[in-house]
């Protein structure tokens, strides 16, 4: 995790990565925090980071996140096969 | 509506010296030091009772101290009032002399043999008028001259006029209800709705869906009642919801607009244990009375308004019973809930553990006493005989004390499918239970809820009156709206070992994945910690006064403790933070999880630059070694990661929780917290974090909340239920 991190990290922080883009990460195992600590240094770095967890992956072109509900994320997935 | 009574108008004794008792009995003499240890000894010989030194050595000396109570007046009971170790007469006792004077006069010259005689020859309506007359204690010391069938007999002449209405109208003559309880390891929504939908199908929920939430925050709680409330809504169950979180917790929801329809809490049979342990006061419970009474959600609709919970043994287990016997504190819990006429009161005898009960016969007894001493005193009680894996109660134990329940005229027992808890590691009576009950005695359910089954086909009634399994019994997927719903649902929640039943039972290959998982679980206890699997952080190793698994497992006390030679050697170190790990009651929850949450806990509390000192690694310890290591180290803050005792399936045998003891060494937060809790003596304030492992919360997830929750508690100095409403506060 702390690898991925750095690497996530070194991205955002690139000249590549468009300056006050938000980053949202999404994955599906429950990690959501660890992640997000590791990326940011525990909340030093990467104020725009949002990582949401326990989302089972699939293939898309974009998606729809709304807004927190009784501690839950609705996220949708949009795209074609 | 009616209006509590004003403490100060309570009649009391003015505390006496204690006085020694006589008896000799076949010329064998016997003292007992005072009444405390004459009711000690006339009860049957508990794990319990035995520790705190108050059981009879042998069955002549438990005679001798039940002939000493044969002959003791009510009056002498009223006078002789048990006070506490600074001889004060606690306000739990205060409320227990809220008697009916009137009724009192006319009994209190009879003996307690005299009224034993009497009360097995009385109707149902006397004996219930002479119970508004009885203190808990006066209750104590009678059921500790009844035998088994009295016990049942008597209970079962209380059923009538025991029932209390909320929604639906619990405990009437020819009714078994129960509570759903939907307990998930994470308040997973779609896990609670699956076990809301089964409990639902097998006609259990008429009493309450009543969740013990895993996450004890206003947020957390707003949103389970919300669903909760919403389930209910959709389904149609006439019932009513409630989550059993802290009292104060529920009086935020409340006045934040959520439907807190049933407000829950624990009690205890001593001003120590309530105040300091629990953390509420007489009060505060009178506060929340009158609140759900004026601006419940049930206000007009329901004419009782309080669930509580209580089982034999809690003082006990912190120490804090000021010498008085498991069965006596217990009916002492039951004589401050009759102040507040509940909708239900549940007694969880089995749920601590051998500390308390150590068999099958000490668990079904104590059952069978505290059901009728409740009934006595007025209260609509429900029963849950339970156990933990780390006693010797069995499932053979727990369903025979269901069935003399059942007979003794229970007015509900639980709904935990399949018997596990998921969250809380134990196990008790199941929706299987609870219909087999019901069809070998011939009860339904509440008459509301029974009528609205029938219509959903979960039950039938046939032209003779009879009501049988409808031929939707058990089939959660009638309030699914496609298969693929079910079987979302289905896949968010641990051990469910299938929907197939025989009858009124599970099918035999359910029932043997259960048993097989529980067995595994058992077996688990007795795992000795391996430091070579803590991964590659260096440990200091040391010792608790539990010398051995079995001091352990029987004597809590011990593991709460650094041996003394170990105390001799440690220095204060004032460290922001001290790390302890300990086995507790799972060591392979130890093994599987410190090894990956470790390293994140250390790599968050490093980030914040932290002074952190060598992490402990202390076998056979307990929650409360934490203030041991505290005081030696002087640290701040310890955080204890421990085993939790087995339960759940095979993969719960590996959870594990993390406690947060704040140590309140600054004199100026001691003295908030105190003012926060009502507790003077106050030294330390705890959070707990439970069911970590990999079918909960992940091991490295969770080092990343331990890290946050430290951050938290540093920052705001202060922890538990102060912590969460300063968090709110903000």
């Amino acid at each position: 995790m702390r690898n991925l991190a750095n690497m996530i990290q070194a991205h955002f922080l690139s000249s590549l990565y468009p300056e006050n883009q938000p980053l949202v990460i999404l994955v599906e195992a429950n990690i959501g925090k660890a992640l997000g600590q590791y990326c940011s240094k525990w909340g030093e770095i990467m104020q725009n980071l949002i990582v949401i967890d326990e989302v089972p992956l699939r293939h898309a072109q974009f998606l729809h996140i709304g807004r927190l509900h009784q501690q839950m994320l609705p996220v949708s997935f949009f795209g074609m096969h | 509506m009616f209006a509590l009574k004003n403490i100060d108008e309570i009649l009391l004794p003015h505390p006496k010296e204690a006085m020694p008792y006589f008896i000799s009995l076949h010329e064998r003499p016997f003292t007992f030091r005072n009444l405390k240890h004459v009711l000690g000894a006339a009860d049957i010989s508990k794990a319990g009772d035995r520790k705190a030194g108050l059981a009879a050595n042998d069955e002549i000396m438990r005679e001798a101290a039940r002939a000493i109570l044969s002959n003791l007046t009510l009056q002498h009971l009223f006078d002789n009032v048990l006070t506490n170790e600074q001889g004060q007469i606690d306000s739990v006792m205060i409320v227990n002399y809220d008697i009916d004077h009137a009724v009192f006069a006319e009994i209190a010259s009879l003996t307690l043999g005299e009224l034993k005689d009497h009360l097995l020859q009385s109707s149902g309506t006397r004996i219930r008028q002479i119970g508004t007359a009885l203190t808990g204690v006066m209750v104590a010391a009678l059921t500790k001259l009844l035998d088994v069938h009295e016990l049942i007999l008597l209970a079962k002449k209380l059923k009538s006029g025991a029932s209390a209405k909320a929604r639906t109208l619990v405990g009437g003559p020819g009714t078994l209800s129960s509570r759903l309880q939907p307990n998930h390891p994470t308040d997973n929504l779609s896990g609670i709705t699956m076990l809301l939908y089964t409990g639902l199908s097998m006609g259990s929920g008429d009493a309450i869906l009543g969740l013990n939430p895993a996450i004890d925050t206003v947020a957390n709680i707003s949103a389970t009642l919300k669903h909760l409330d919403k389930v209910r809504r959709e389904t149609g169950a006439p019932t009513q919801i409630c989550v059993l979180s802290h009292i104060k917790t529920q009086l935020e929801c409340l006045k934040q607009g959520v439907p807190v329809e049933i407000m829950f809490q624990s009690l205890a049979g001593t001003e120590r244990t309530l105040t300091d342990e629990f953390d509420v006061t007489i009060e505060l419970l009178d506060l929340a009375h009158n609140t759900m009474q004026a601006k419940g959600p049930l206000a007009g609709i329901a004419e009782n308004f309080m669930y509580f919970e209580t089982g034999q043994g809690s003082e006990l287990t912190y120490n804090k019973h000021e010498g008085i016997d498991m069965t006596t504190t217990e009916a002492l819990c039951y004589g401050l809930a009759r102040r507040y006429r509940p909708f239900m009161v549940n007694n969880v005898t089995g749920f601590i553990g051998p500390e308390t009960h150590l068999d099958n016969h000490e668990m079904m007894y104590s059952c069978l006493q505290d059901h009728f001493m409740g009934k006595l005193l007025g209260l609509p009680m429900g029963m849950a005989p339970c156990y933990t894996l780390h006693s010797q109660v069995t499932i053979e134990g727990q369903q025979m004390a269901t069935e003399l329940l059942t007979a003794a005229g229970a007015n509900f027992f639980m709904d935990v499918y399949l018997g596990t808890d998921r969250m809380l590691a134990y196990f008790d009576t199941s929706g299987h239970d609870d219909q087999t009950l019901r069809e070998t005695y011939g009860l339904r359910p509440a008459p509301e809820y029974l009528t609205w089954a029938i219509a959903r086909g979960i039950f039938v009634e046939d032209a003779n009156g009879q009501v049988q399994r409808g031929t939707n019994w058990g089939n959660p997927q009638i309030f699914c709206d496609s298969i693929s719903e079910f079987q979302r649902l289905q896949e968010s929640v641990p051990a469910i070992y299938g929907f197939e039943n025989a009858g009124a039972r599970p099918a035999n290959r359910v029932a043997r994945l259960m048993k097989t998982n529980q067995a595994i679980g058992r077996e688990a206890i007795y795992a000795n910690l391996r430091p070579t699997e803590m991964g590659n952080i260096a440990l200091r190793e040391l010792h608790t006064s539990a010398n051995n698994k079995s001091e352990h497992l029987n004597d809590p006390a011990l593991g709460a403790s650094l041996a003394s030679s170990v105390l001799a050697q440690l220095k204060p170190e004032g460290n922001d933070v001290q790390i302890v790990i300990s086995d507790g009651l799972s060591a392979e929850a130890i093994h599987h999880n410190i090894p990956e949450l470790l390293p994140v806990l250390l790599d968050g509390l490093n980030s914040r630059k932290l002074k952190i000192g060598q992490p402990i690694l202390a076998p056979f310890g307990r929650v409360k070694l934490a203030e041991s290591i505290g005081d030696a180290l002087q640290a701040q803050l310890v955080v204890t990661l421990i085993g939790e005792r087995p339960g759940g399936d095979a993969l719960a045998s590996r959870s594990m929780s993390a406690y947060f003891a704040f140590r309140l060494s600054d004199p100026t937060t001691q003295k908030t917290a105190a003012m926060f809790s009502g507790n003077v003596e106050m030294r330390y304030e705890y959070t707990v974090l439970s069911n970590i492992y990999s079918g909960g919360l992940p091991p490295i997830e969770a080092g990343s909340v331990i890290a946050e929750k430290v951050f938290e508690i540093l920052q705001h100095q202060a922890a538990g239920n102060r912590l969460e409403s300063l968090l709110q506060a903000h």
